[in-house]
């Protein structure tokens, strides 16, 4: 009996053993993000802040910007970074950041695992500086477009802006790049825009390449007809250079809003 | 009449038909070697006629600028199915990754044609960087179809 019981209790500490043994590695990789997070994002300020600051008084933008407007394009690899003084609201282009890698092809992301970057009118959820990939900045993917528009129960998410250079629906422009953004960005949300806009186009959807994509994607009117909703968006913004306000009607598809009023 | 008279009459009829007879054209046969200077002669003009053809033709260059302006033209409006004429359908979806929003104008840098390629450098909307357009035909009289853009 008590032969038995020490038996028990042998392997019991050996479980415990293991299990410890098993979250060492673990818990030693959290600490060390940890620890490593803020030194990043301290890293990126002192590697950065002065660059931006050159940057945007070469733009005539205040910084750290009031408004700041993060815009994508899919085919060009590209990704606009766009700011305002609150007082002006008219954007001025600050610089674009080549990406270094986007999977998927053209088109919105519509379930989990397609490896599509969605295509839409989204902002910045969160910051993660303990990211994976460097720094990353989380894209408020799906929206209710596309829970309207997608025909499976399961959508995805954890769609980044993210440093390195890989991509499974991400968007990863490079650590050097990351550092510079997330630094603006963060400044710009602890400030004065608790929502940074992020619009993720599948192209510059000017008269030329829209009507491209019309010639290049007959068969599939129902994306056609979601592109052009983004249309009206990217025609607004680069008409007027203030943000579009843009609705969602009940088929799923963006359309702008009466309410936007012209500078 | 006097018989004098008569006889210069006569006389003056006789010159008269002497000079209408050698003013007849002749009938002059031509010889061996008159034929074959003529043959010599039309086959030189011959030549000269299908070359005339061959000069007043615009060379493989102005072809190629004429098809680049033409397509580019069709892309300034937007026009794709104009665009198509000098364009295979792949080339033009290149122009999606192009980092340019509308084409609004542009300028020939360079043009080089190599027999069955040709390609021209274009400097579009005043960037600094230029767009280099690929072009190939099947054969030497064949339309230039842009094939590519680098």
């Amino acid at each position: 009996m008590q032969f038995t019981a020490l038996r028990s209790f042998y392997q019991f500490s050996l479980r415990i053993l293991a299990l410890l043994l098993l979250l060492l590695p673990a818990l030693y990789i959290i600490h060390s993000n940890k620890a490593t997070g803020s030194e990043r994002v301290a890293a990126a300020r002192n590697s950065k802040d002065a660059l931006l600051r050159t940057l945007f008084t070469q733009k005539g933008v205040n910084y750290p910007p009031q408004q700041l407007y993060i815009r994508v394009f899919k085919s060009e690899n590209i990704l606009e970074v766009w700011a305002a003084n609150k007082t002006s609201k008219v954007y001025t282009h600050i610089k674009d950041y080549p990406v270094c890698a986007m999977s998927g092809k053209l088109g919105p992301k519509r379930k989990e695992g397609d490896e599509q970057v969605p295509e839409g009118f989204y902002h910045i959820g969160n910051m993660n500086p303990y990211s994976a990939y460097h720094l990353s900045m989380l894209v408020t993917y799906p929206n209710a477009s596309d829970r309207i528009l997608s025909k499976h129960s399961r959508l995805g998410g954890d769609i980044y802006i993210h440093g390195n250079c890989v991509s499974i629906g991400c968007i990863a422009i490079t650590n050097p790049l990351i550092d510079e953004l997330y630094w603006l960005t963060a400044q710009v949300r602890t400030h004065s825009q608790k929502k940074v806009p992020v619009h993720i186009f599948p192209t510059r959807l000017s008269n030329l390449k829209y009507n491209l994509l019309c010639y290049l994607y007959p068969d599939m009117p129902d994306m056609l007809r979601f592109w052009a909703g983004l249309k009206q968006g990217y025609d607004w913004f680069e008409q007027h250079k203030t943000l579009p306000v843009m609705e969602v009607n009940a088929s799923g598809f963006y359309q702008i809003s009466n309410t936007n009023s012209q500078p | 009449m006097k018989p004098n008279r008569h006889y210069l009459f006569l006389f003056i009829l006789s010159c008269w038909v002497a000079l209408l007879v050698s003013c007849q054209p002749k009938q002059v046969m031509p010889t061996p070697y008159d034929s074959d200077a003529n043959q010599c002669l039309h086959e030189e003009l011959t030549a000269i006629k299908d070359c005339i053809a061959d000069i007043i033709q615009p060379t493989d260059e102005e072809l190629l600028y004429q098809t680049a302006h033409l397509l580019l033209n069709a892309l300034a409006c937007a026009h794709i199915p104009s665009a198509l004429l000098y364009a295979k359908p792949e080339a033009l979806s290149m122009l999606l990754r192009i980092n340019i929003d509308q084409i609004n104008n542009f300028e020939v840098k360079s043009l080089d044609v190599f027999l069955l390629k040709g390609v021209i450098a274009v400097y579009v909307n005043n960037r600094s960087a230029s767009l280099r357009l690929v072009f190939s035909r099947t054969d030497k009289y064949a339309p230039w179809v842009m094939t590519s853009i680098k």
